[in-house]
């Protein structure tokens, strides 16, 4: 005879069970082959560091998106040709699964090399990371993105080490999925991204990461935290306007921008003109102290006209963009950018507590002013 | 029935009162704290730039009219009309005061050729306490070097004050449109705590 108690543990394990196999049966993937060369003795801590956070990242995406997330790290004896081979062919995708591609190390380009998108330098062999995304589009996911964070200048060289202030952390996590599952999930096609265009080099930070996977990473956490409308392409130029402005400390030969090419259409979002995107790059250029008060007072004149309504206000807040501190009159805060740039590290607008009136200018502006460490 | 309108009045319009006062716990007061730290490097950017006579016209007065707006309005006291006032150390080793109106116009016509008034430390700014009317108060500390040279750029007067403002968060509107009453940071008098001379001046 078997026992009550007998019978409740057999039916909980068996329950378990059950629940394990379905999840794993139902659950689609979200595959991550995260590549980073972790020995390199220049860049090593520097990858070390994108490769933590990354993962960190594709892991919150994951969960949100309700994805079974698998990864698979190339770092030390994987980190070459035969390592990527390897990791590619162990996805066993479905057509509704993720693939993530990302890569963070040394990486080269040649006059005779037909792709504007780097080669990577592997321990092994050289690969390119055009070769890479094709292959893993062959695969057929639902949506497959390929990312490169290395250089792309004509001949191998050092990727340089720049100890400019590194990007902001600590951003709020959100528990809404809503952006998330947009750029994941509504995405299908695929997606090419390198920190650097063909003949730049990308630099990183001795101890921070490379600028632009942090850059990247933030314009993904910003764009879940403070917004309502997302597209890839919305993003990915605020990832760019951030990585400028992360680098607006270095000399010229030192500034790299990123470059993406996408299958998807792009979905038309609503007053496209005053995205998030473009009332971020109008404030922090506005903020920018290398021009002239003169070229500030222009640049605000046409900012508000362009994107704020004549009785605009703005709130700015500290830690919480629920809670802001002070408010001001759009006029009033613009006059205030212009003399106080040098101040000013960065702004983040909260599209989500903005709001649009007539003709596409923002009523109420929410936003979230950095200043510059003292 | 009268007493029993009038209690009823005072109730609601009481608790009312009550309701509208924000509140203030110790992380809400930290985030006007530093919202004070940065309103105050603001003043110090305003003083720097309407004191360099390089910068246009413009762009002084512009920066009088966004420092004039950092204080508190005129008001009444004992019948007297009174604005925030300013201490000023003096070449002769003496301490004036002014309001603050005629600070920044002063300022803007300082009889040497160049001036450049910088900050030579971060300011500081003390926690807030709830004073007697239900406002909260602080001090916020700034460090200011001046020095004021001839046309070749020959140093003749040097100094270095460091200055007290009276901080006041009064309760305000400040974000109406979420129907919630918050507190405005309002600057008071500023007093010079104490003067160093730059060596040799």
């Amino acid at each position: 005879m078997i026992s009550p108690k007998k019978i409740n543990v057999q039916t909980i394990l068996v329950a378990m069970i059950m629940l394990m196999i379905s999840r794993f049966c139902t659950a689609q993937s979200f595959y991550a082959v995260l590549v980073a060369d972790t020995k390199d003795p220049s860049l090593g801590a520097s990858c070390e560091k994108d490769l933590e956070e990354m993962s960190g990242a594709l892991r919150h995406i994951s969960k949100k998106i309700e994805y079974n997330y698998q990864e698979i790290i190339c770092i030390q004896d994987k980190f070459g040709k035969g390592g990527i081979q390897e990791a590619i062919s162990k996805i066993q995708c479905k057509p509704e699964d993720i693939i993530f591609f990302y890569y963070t190390g040394h990486g080269i380009n040649t006059n005779t090399q037909k792709s504007n998108f780097p080669v990577l330098y592997l321990k092994d062999e050289n690969l390119e990371l055009e070769t890479i995304h094709r292959l893993l589009k062959e695969k057929k996911p639902r949506f497959c993105l390929t990312l490169g964070d290395c250089c792309n200048n004509i001949l191998a060289g050092t990727r340089s080490m720049r100890t400019a202030q590194p990007v902001v952390r600590g951003i709020r996590v959100t528990e809404d999925t809503r952006i998330a599952r947009k750029l994941f999930l509504e995405s299908n096609g695929d997606l090419l991204i390198s920190s650097a265009r063909k003949g730049e080099r990308a630099a990183a930070h001795p101890s921070e990461g490379s600028f632009y996977s942090n850059t990247w990473i933030q314009a993904l956490a910003y764009a879940e935290g403070h917004n309502t409308h997302i597209s890839w392409e919305t993003m990915l130029a605020d990832a760019e306007n951030r990585l400028q402005a992360s680098l607006k400390s270095l000399p010229d030969s030192l500034k790299h921008h990123s470059q993406w090419v996408s299958s998807f259409p792009e979905t038309a979002s609503p007053c496209a003109e005053a995205s998030f995107m473009e009332i971020n790059k109008f404030l922090n250029v506005l903020a920018d102290e290398k021009l002239s008060f003169a070229d500030r007072s222009k640049l605000s004149r046409l900012g508000q006209k362009g994107f704020f309504g004549p009785a605009a206000k703005v709130n700015i807040y500290m830690d919480d963009p629920d809670t802001p501190v002070e408010t001001q009159p759009i006029e009033h805060f613009l006059k205030r950018i212009v003399n106080t740039a040098p101040l000013i590290d960065e702004f983040n607008f909260v599209e989500r507590l903005s709001s649009l009136g007539s003709g596409c200018t923002y009523d109420i502006v929410t936003l979230q002013e950095i200043r510059k460490a003292r | 029935m009268t007493r029993y309108f009038t209690s009823l009045f005072v109730l609601i319009f009481g608790l009312g009162q009550v309701l509208a006062q924000p509140v203030m716990d110790k992380k809400r007061l930290a985030e006007f704290g530093k919202l004070t730290g940065q309103r105050v490097t603001d003043l110090q950017q305003y003083i720097s730039l309407i004191a360099d006579k390089n910068n246009s016209i413009e762009q002084r007065e512009q920066a009088v009219e966004l420092a004039v707006s950092l204080f508190e309005k005129d008001h009444l006291v004992n019948g007297k009309r009174r604005s925030p006032h300013v201490q000023v150390s003096r070449r002769n080793g003496t301490v004036s005061s002014v309001p603050v109106k005629i600070y920044f116009k002063n300022l803007m016509n300082v009889k040497f050729d160049k001036v450049e008034i910088t900050s030579y430390d971060a300011a500081v700014v003390s926690e807030f306490e709830k004073g007697a009317g239900g406002d909260y108060r602080a001090i916020a500390t700034y460090y200011q070097q001046f020095k004021g040279m001839d046309n070749k750029g020959n140093l003749i007067y040097g100094s270095r004050d460091r200055k007290d403002i009276r901080v006041t968060a009064q309760s305000a509107a400040v974000y109406a449109q979420a129907g919630k009453e918050d507190l405005k940071i309002f600057f008071g008098d500023i007093t010079v705590r104490d003067t160093v001379p730059i060596p040799g001046f």
